[in-house]
C-alpha cells in the first residue's frame, strides 16, 4: 500500500457542534476510495479541511507526491496546498462563467506550470500552453465546446469542466464532491467510465463523496463511511455494505 | 471575456493602422483647440485602460485612482517649478527636465501604490472601493493643507513648459502640436504595453480572479499578491497619464487632481465604453471627451452637464450594462450572425 | 473648559455627530436590509435641507411643518428612485449599484441647482430654541442641544421598533434572509420600498436639522455623502449601534482635531476609516445583527 494523503486525528469544531471528530485515514494511491455517509456526516466539511478552506481545531494532513516527499499540508493556505498536488472538485459548479472552456482550462495550466506572474508571452498564441489545455479537454470529451463559454454549456457539460479544471494541474489526488450531481443516469454512467478511464490512464488518486450507492459500490475499490463527524468504516466494499454499524447510521437503531 | 465579438476584442490590424495613421495625421488638419483636446483624449485613454486593468480585467473598483494620477502630476509640477531651473542643460533642460520629472512622476504614483495596495487588497468589492477612496482623501487633505509647503494648498500652482533648444532647433514644448505628438509616443507604447499584458497569462489569470477568485485560489494562484501586482502595474499607467495631463491642463490643484470626482472619472469613462473590452476604456473617453466638449458650445446645456452625464450613465448601467464597446459587440454577432451573448 | 473636560467641544461633537447619525442611520439601514450602498443618500440630506428652506417660506416661517414636510418629501423622492430604478438592479453585483445611485448624484445635483440656484442659503433658528442655554457649565446653543436629543431619540425609536415590534422583525428577518422571508409570505417589494423610503426619510430630516446650524450650497450632498460612507464603514455597515457610535466619533474628531491643527479634523475620520478597513473590516458593531 502506498499511502498517498493522509490525516491524523483531524478535528474541526464549530462551537459546540462537532463537524468532524477525529478523523484518521490513509488514502491508498492504487485505489479509488469513496466516502459516504448520510447528510450532514461531515464529508464537505473534511474535504474544506483537507485543502485548507478551513483549518482544523486540531489534526494533521499530510500528502505524499510520486517522489515519495511526504509534505504536511496543516494549516497552509489554499493555494499552496493546490500547489502541493491536492485539487478539488466542487459539488457545486466552481468554475469561470464568463470565459471560455478553453481558456478554463488554460487558466489551471498556467497555474499548474507556475506561469501567472508571467508578463511576455501572448496565452492564445502560446502553443504548448494551448496543446496542454486541449489534452484536458480530449480526456473530458469536452472538445467540441472548447470555445463555449462556460454559462452557455449543458449543466453535464459544465460538471465535466469543473472535473477538467480539478485535473487540469496534474494533481496527486483529486476529491471529487458528488461528481454526478444533478445527472441524469446516462450521464452518470458516462462520468463512471471516464473517472475509471482517468484512473488508469494518469498516476492521480481520486478520492470522491457520493450518494449514490450503486455508483460507489460500481467504482470504489475501498469505501469510508463518515457519520456525524466520525469514522464508523473503512474497507472494501463488501465489508463495508456488511457492517452493522454503517446500516444504523442510515437507518437509524434496528429493534 | 470570451463573449465579445472577436471583431470588437481583437481588432484587425488594418484597423489598428488606419487609426494610427488618423492619428498621426489629425493636429496637421484640425484646429489648435482640438488638438488639445485629442491629446486629452489619449491622456484619459490611458488613464481608464490603467484604471480598467484593475476593474474590468481583474474585478476591483478602485474609487482612489485619483492618488496615482495626482501624485504623479504633483510630482511634474514640483519637479518643474524647484528642481528643473537648476538642472544646467543648457537648452535641453525643459526636454530632459519634463522626461526626469515624467519618470519621477510615474516612479512615485508606483510608491503610494505599493503599500496602499499590500493593504488594499485584503479587501473586497464595497470595502475596496472604501478604503481606496480613503487613502485617495486623505492625500487630498494633505495638498490641501499645504502639507511640507509642496503644494500651495488649495491654489494649486501652474505647470508651464518651456522650449527645449536642440542642437539649434526650437521645440515649443507648450506647443499645442508638439504636446500632441509628445503624448502620442508615451501613450501610444504604453497602450501597447497594456494590450500585451492583457493577452498574457498574468492576465488571463487576473480575469480567473474576477470570475471567482476562491476556484483561482484552489488551482494554486496566489490571489492576494496577483492582486497587489495589478494594481501596483495599474497605478502605474494612471501615473503616466498624470503625468501628461499636468503641464497640458498647465495647472494643478487638489481639486483638479486629487479629488473623488477625479477617481470618478475613470469609472464613468469605462461604464461609457465598456469594462470588458481592451478599446471600451477607449472608446469612453472618446464619447466623454467630446460630449463634454458638445455640451460646452450649448450654454444652455452647459448648466446642466451633471444631469446629462448622469442620464447617459444611468441609461447605461440600466440598458446597455456592457457599455458602448458591448453594444457594438452585440450588433455585430448579430450582424455576423455568430456566436453572441 | 470646565474641571479639565472640553465640555464645550463634547457638545458641539455630539452635535455635528447628531446630524450626520440620521444620515449614517438611513444609508445603514438600506445597506443592512436591501444590499445597497444608496451613493446619493448625501443628495437626500440635501435636498431635505433645500426643501426645508422653501417650506419654511411657504408656511410663513413654522420651521417644525418645514422639516417634517421636507423629511416626507425626501421619503417620497426615495420611493419613486426605489420603486423605478433601484428596484431593476437588485441581482445585478454591488459595483453596478454604486455606478447607478452615483449617476443619481449627477442628477439631484443638477435638478437643485436648478430650482434652487447654486447661491448660498440659511434659514433662521426656530424661535423656541434661539438662543443659549447653560448646559453642564458651559453656555451651549439650545437648538444644536435639541438636535442632540432628537439623535438619542431616533436611536431609541429604531431599537425599540426594530426589536419589539412586528414589523422590526419583518425587517430583522429580510434583511438576514431575503428569499425566506418572501416564502414565509412577506411582501418582499414592499417591504424594500419602505425601507427605502424611511431611509430617505432620515436624510430628509437629517438635511432639514442641519439648516439652522449651517448654511448650505449644492455642494453639501458631496460633503455629506463622504462622511456618512466613513461613518457607516467604521461603525459597521447595516448597524445601528455603529452608525451612532461611529456618527459621534466623527462628531468628536472634526471637533477636536480643529484644535489639534487645520486639517487635522478632515484627516482624521480617513485615518480612522482606513484603520477600521485594516483591523476590523466589518467595523466596530459590524457583524452583529443590526
Amino acid at each position: 500500500m502506498t499511502t498517498v494523503l493522509e490525516t491524523e486525528s483531524l478535528r474541526r469544531q464549530f462551537g459546540d457542534l462537532v463537524a468532524v471528530d477525529d478523523v484518521s485515514v490513509a488514502i491508498d494511491s492504487t485505489e479509488i476510495t469513496s466516502i459516504i455517509g448520510p447528510n450532514g456526516a461531515g464529508k464537505t466539511t473534511f474535504y474544506s479541511l483537507l485543502t485548507g478552506a478551513l483549518e482544523p481545531t486540531d489534526g494533521r494532513v499530510f500528502i505524499t507526491d510520486a517522489n515519495n516527499e511526504r509534505d504536511e499540508l496543516t494549516g497552509r493556505p489554499t493555494h499552496e496546498i493546490a500547489r502541493c498536488g491536492l485539487s478539488r472538485a466542487y459539488q457545486i459548479n466552481n468554475s469561470f462563467p464568463g470565459m471560455s472552456v478553453l481558456d478554463n482550462l488554460r487558466v489551471a495550466r498556467i497555474a499548474a506550470t507556475g506561469r501567472s506572474k508571467e508578463l511576455r508571452t501572448r496565452y492564445r498564441d502560446d502553443t504548448g500552453l494551448t496543446e496542454s489545455a486541449r489534452e484536458v479537454l480530449q480526456m473530458m470529451n469536452l472538445m467540441d465546446v472548447a470555445e463555449t463559454t462556460v454559462s452557455n454549456l449543458s449543466h453535464g457539460d459544465k460538471r465535466k469542466v469543473e472535473i477538467a479544471l480539478s485535473l487540469a494541474t496534474d494533481p496527486t489526488v483529486v476529491l471529487l464532491d458528488e461528481p454526478t450531481a444533478g445527472m441524469n443516469p446516462s450521464e452518470s454512467a458516462d462520468m463512471v467510465e471516464l473517472i475509471k478511464d482517468i484512473d488508469e490512464t494518469t498516476e492521480t488518486t481520486f478520492v470522491l463523496t457520493e450518494h449514490d450507492i450503486d455508483m460507489v459500490l460500481d467504482i470504489s475499490d475501498r469505501i469510508l463511511v463518515l457519520h456525524q463527524g466520525r469514522l464508523i468504516a473503512d474497507g472494501p466494499p463488501a465489508t463495508v455494505m456488511d457492517d452493522e454499524a454503517v446500516t444504523t447510521a442510515y437507518l437509524g437503531e434496528q429493534p | 471575456m470570451s463573449d465579445v465579438h472577436p471583431l470588437v476584442e481583437r481588432p484587425p490590424r488594418s484597423v489598428v493602422a488606419v487609426v494610427g495613421v488618423l492619428l498621426v495625421v489629425a493636429p496637421l488638419v484640425l484646429p489648435s483647440f482640438q488638438t488639445y483636446l485629442l491629446t486629452e483624449v489619449l491622456a484619459l485613454a490611458l488613464f481608464a485602460t490603467g484604471f480598467n486593468l484593475l476593474y474590468g480585467y481583474t474585478g476591483l473598483l478602485s474609487f482612489g485612482h485619483a492618488m496615482f494620477f495626482g501624485t504623479a502630476g504633483y510630482t511634474v509640477g514640483i519637479f518643474m517649478r524647484d528642481v528643473a531651473p537648476g538642472l544646467g542643460l543648457g537648452g535641453a533642460t525643459p526636454l530632459v527636465g519634463f522626461l526626469i520629472a515624467g519618470v519621477l512622476g510615474v516612479l512615485v504614483a508606483v510608491a503610494v501604490a505599493v503599500p496602499v495596495g499590500y493593504l488594499s487588497v485584503r479587501l473586497e468589492e464595497i470595502y475596496f472601493a472604501m478604503i481606496t477612496l480613503s487613502f485617495s482623501m486623505a492625500l487630498y487633505v494633505l495638498a490641501i493643507q499645504n502639507y511640507l509647503g509642496l503644494t500651495n494648498g488649495s491654489d494649486g500652482f501652474s505647470v508651464i513648459l518651456g522650449t527645449a533648444t536642440l542642437g539649434g532647433f526650437d521645440l515649443a514644448l507648450y506647443d499645442r502640436v508638439t504636446y500632441y505628438y509628445l503624448t502620442l509616443l508615451v501613450v501610444a507604447p504604453a497602450m501597447y504595453l497594456l494590450w500585451r499584458i492583457v493577452r498574457s497569462p498574468f492576465g488571463l489569470v487576473s480575469e480567473a480572479i474576477r470570475e471567482n477568485a476562491e476556484r483561482t485560489g484552489a488551482l494554486g494562484v496566489g490571489v492576494r499578491t496577483h492582486r497587489w501586482a495589478a494594481f501596483v502595474v495599474s497605478a502605474l499607467f494612471t501615473g503616466v497619464a498624470g503625468v501628461l495631463i499636468a503641464p497640458l491642463h498647465g495647472s494643478l490643484s487638489p481639486g483638479a487632481n486629487l479629488h473623488w470626482s477625479i477617481s470618478a472619472e475613470p469609472v464613468i469613462i469605462t461604464v461609457f465604453g465598456g469594462p470588458y473590452t481592451f478599446i471600451g476604456p477607449t472608446i469612453g473617453a472618446f464619447f466623454f471627451e467630446y460630449i463634454r466638449w458638445g455640451i460646452t458650445q450649448f450654454p444652455v446645456l452647459e448648466a446642466h452637464w451633471q444631469l446629462i452625464f448622469g442620464t447617459l450613465i444611468l441609461g447605461i448601467v440600466l440598458f446597455a450594462p456592457r457599455g458602448v464597446s458591448g453594444f457594438v459587440s452585440w450588433v455585430v454577432s448579430r450582424a455576423t450572425g455568430g456566436e453572441s451573448a | 473648559m470646565t474641571a479639565g473636560l472640553p465640555i464645550q467641544e463634547i457638545l458641539t461633537g455630539l452635535s455635528i455627530g447628531s446630524r450626520l447619525f440620521l444620515v449614517a442611520l438611513g444609508l445603514s439601514l438600506i445597506f443592512g436590509v436591501l444590499g445597497v450602498l444608496n451613493f446619493a443618500h448625501g443628495a437626500f440630506y440635501m435636498v431635505g435641507a433645500y426643501a426645508t428652506a422653501s417650506i419654511v417660506g411657504a408656511v410663513g416661517g413654522n420651521f417644525w411643518v418645514a422639516a417634517v414636510g421636507a423629511a416626507l418629501t425626501v421619503g417620497l423622492l426615495g420611493a419613486v428612485v426605489e420603486f423605478g430604478l433601484i428596484r431593476r438592479i437588485y441581482d445585478r453585483n454591488e459595483l453596478d449599484q454604486l455606478i447607478l445611485t452615483f449617476a443619481l448624484v449627477l442628477i439631484i445635483s443638477d435638478l437643485t441647482r436648478t430650482i434652487w440656484g447654486s447661491g448660498t442659503q440659511t434659514v433662521e433658528t426656530p424661535a423656541a430654541f434661539a438662543g443659549n442655554v447653560p448646559v453642564l457649565g458651559v453656555s451651549f446653543p439650545a437648538y444644536r442641544l435639541f438636535v442632540i436629543v432628537v439623535a438619542f431619540l431616533a436611536m431609541g425609536v429604531f431599537w425599540y421598533v426594530l426589536t419589539r415590534t412586528y414589523v422590526g422583525q419583518l425587517v430583522r428577518a429580510t434583511s438576514s434572509d431575503r428569499d425566506m422571508a418572501a416564502l414565509l409570505g412577506v411582501d418582499v417589494p414592499r417591504l424594500y420600498t419602505g425601507v427605502f423610503a424611511v431611509g430617505s426619510v432620515l436624510a430628509g430630516l437629517g438635511g432639514a436639522l442641519t439648516t439652522p446650524i449651517q448654511s448650505f450650497t449644492p455642494a453639501l450632498g458631496d460633503q455629506v455623502i463622504i462622511n456618512a460612507f466613513v461613518v457607516v464603514v467604521i461603525g459597521g455597515l447595516g448597524s445601528f449601534t455603529g452608525a451612532f457610535v461611529g456618527a459621534m466619533l466623527i462628531g468628536l474628531f472634526q471637533s477636536f482635531g480643529v484644535l489639534v491643527a487645520t486639517g487635522v479634523n478632515q484627516l482624521l475620520p480617513f485615518l480612522a476609516m482606513i484603520l477600521v478597513l485594516i483591523f476590523r473590516p466589518e467595523g466596530l458593531f459590524g457583524g452583529e445583527e443590526l
